[in-house]
């Protein structure tokens, strides 16, 4: 062994390592932002749906067997999703042979699968025109519905990865966005159902207007932790646009279009839905940060 | 002959192999059987000694002979003479180059400087200012590993050697260990879509024999045995090496810290962990992150869903 040449330390700037991201990106992709624009879509739908339905049952009683079909269509969407994106798909049973809370996966699985029975009930009976049965299922349900809110954030920012492991926000952002999005959604079947001129409209068009501004600060918060973590995929400027891209169509423009009242509120609904995609495909591909990686 | 392997010798002459699952019903419940639980052993581990690795790439072949593993594709990494680039689902061992060799400008750039080959004395006299570190990497096997935890089929687990071991016959390819490995380690395999790794060798370890890179490093810088006298091997390694005045020498993952538990491979380095690609202070995500992650997201759901009931009561504004 010869004697050391260089001060220790020295290495970290000629190292081809130094500046090599020492993780692996997991294969999280497309798929994955689809997968949690539809959880976040039927979970919320259905939280303010059913928080309607047990808080004022008489303003949402003829939309919510309609909701709550759409929020079952939804996750069953969503879990096929889940399930093409594992590399192996016919083991999708092989989530249920443990439960695991230090799992976020684990949390999501089995909160996505009694969510999913529980809520193809909830249409069942809301269906058949039982309200009071209704209306205890579905605060069953809620339990569920929660844990499936609440694991898909941490899912990503409880990792190694570039981007998702600074952001101590992010979790709160995906559920902040669920109820959001589950807002605007309920909002369009409203005014689809030709309800929006009344009050439960009116209340789920003021609290969607609360959840923008909500929305905004955990943006900000979010962005201002990651820009440290992530030098960003396509340079700093790219990645300011999409930031202030999904500030202004996702929620300034809403924002104002909400305060206007309910002229133009399915048009704000469609636009935090429309920008809900683009929100999560920059969160999900946060970690391919355009870092040196072996070609 | 060991215990484990007369008993395994006996069931397959005896035609007790295991089943596998046959058509798609039996697969959809083949992951909820559960096997025997192993007999205790003592806890192993690796000790590496980056200063004594020639660079030879002997662990990284017996590695893939043994595990019959499929040959990558060799090329040149363009910034060193590694052709074998990193660990994947296919190479669970790989030894880094980490080459310092002096810039040379002017016409004679990309050149080493000639030595005077006239003058052994000469040679012997010239300062050194070339360095190439190697370091054979793998598995970690943490010893409270972020990939278990995120693991939500319960298909990686530990081993009665305490190494981390993936059931791939259990592994759904969901990518949660991927994600959660804050060495780069595991990587889902494009041939199966299940995560693989270093195994340390279960196989040879209950046949009684060493893993096979331990078994075939020509210089010993790959050590094995049990988890204490690797430690204690490690530290006495530590103090010879600094008393001949690789003062930057440090060991890495030998002692747990606030933020990651120890591991059951540790190193010797001679210069910084990042130097080595190694993250300086690794964080396991379930210990720092999980809980406070999870209790900012319930905080704010419990406004989100405040806000709602409260303008729900009030109609609105």
């Amino acid at each position: 062994m010869v004697a050391p040449a260089k001060a220790a330390g020295a290495l970290l700037a000629t190292s081809p390592y130094a500046s090599r991201r020492q993780t692996k990106v997991p294969g999280w992709a497309g798929l994955t932002a689809w997968d949690v624009l539809f959880n976040n879509l039927s979970l919320g739908l259905f939280l303010v749906t059913a928080l309607g339905m047990l808080v004022r049952p008489a303003w949402f009683a003829s939309t919510a067997t309609a909701a709550y079909i759409v929020a079952f269509v939804l996750v069953l969407v969503d879990l096929s999703l889940l399930v093409v994106d594992l590399g192996d798909p016919p083991r999708f049973t092989h989530m249920l042979r443990v439960a695991k809370r230090e799992s976020p996966m684990s949390v999501g699985t089995w909160s996505l699968s009694g969510y999913a029975a529980l809520l193809f009930l909830v249409c069942i009976v809301s269906v058949a025109g039982w309200e009071d049965v209704t209306r205890v299922l579905a605060a069953v349900t809620l339990i569920p519905a929660a844990g499936g809110v609440l694991y898909k954030g941490v899912l990503f920012s409880a990792t190694s990865q570039a981007g998702w492991r600074a952001s101590r926000w992010l979790g709160a952002l995906m559920a902040e966005s669920a109820v959001l999005v589950g807002a605007a959604l309920l909002l369009a079947i409203l005014v689809l159902s030709h309800q929006g001129g009344g009050e439960g409209a009116s209340a789920v068009r003021a609290a969607l207007a609360v959840l923008l501004v909500l929305q905004a600060v955990l943006l900000i918060a979010t962005a201002l932790e990651v820009r440290r973590d992530v030098p960003g995929r396509y340079g700093p400027l790219a990645g300011l646009v999409v930031w202030i891209g999904v500030l202004a169509v996702g929620i300034v423009v809403p924002l104002e279009l909400l305060l206007l009242g309910n002229l133009f509120q399915i048009v704000a609904a469609l636009l935090v839905v429309a920008a809900a995609p683009v929100l999560r495909y920059a969160l999900v591909f946060l970690p391919r940060d355009g870092r040196k990686e072996p070609s | 002959m060991t215990r484990d392997v007369q008993d395994a010798v006996t069931a397959l002459s005896q035609g007790e192999r295991p089943e596998p699952p046959r058509g798609p019903i039996a697969g959809l419940f083949y992951g909820f059987a559960r096997g025997a639980r192993p007999v205790d052993e003592p806890a192993c581990a690796f000790f590496t000694d980056t200063s004594i690795c020639i660079g030879c790439k002997a662990c990284e072949v017996a590695c893939k002979q043994w595990n019959q593993l499929p040959v990558d594709d060799v090329r040149w990494s363009g910034d060193s003479y590694d052709n074998t680039f990193e660990l994947s689902a296919t190479s669970w061992r790989h030894v880094k180059f980490i080459e310092d060799f002096p810039a040379i400008a002017g016409p004679a750039a990309g050149a080493l400087p000639a030595p005077a080959l006239d003058d052994i004395e000469a040679i012997l006299a010239e300062p050194r200012t070339a360095r190439w570190l190697m370091l054979s990497d793998q598995c970690k096997h943490c010893d409270d590993a972020p990939c278990h935890d995120a693991c939500p089929s319960g298909a990686i687990v530990y081993t009665e050697y305490e190494g981390v071991f993936i059931q791939s016959d259990i592994c759904v390819g969901c990518s949660s260990c991927v994600a959660a490995c804050p060495f780069g380690v595991i990587t889902r395999s494009e041939i199966d879509g299940h995560a693989h790794k270093c195994t340390m060798c279960l196989d040879r370890l209950r046949d009684g024999l060493p893993p096979a890179c331990a078994q075939a490093c020509p210089t010993g810088s790959i050590a094995f045995g049990e988890h204490r006298e690797m430690k204690e091997q490690a530290r006495e390694r530590l103090l010879a090496v600094r008393e001949r005045g690789y003062d930057g020498a440090r060991l890495y993952g030998d002692e747990p810290s606030s933020a990651y538990t120890e591991l059951h491979n540790m190193y010797l380095l001679l210069d910084e962990p990042q130097a080595y690609g190694l993250p300086e202070q690794p964080v396991s995500p379930r210990l720092v992150r999980l809980t406070g992650d999870y209790l900012r997201a319930g905080a704010v759901l419990a406004v989100a869903v405040a806000v709602v009931v409260v303008l729900l009561l009030t109609g609105g504004f």
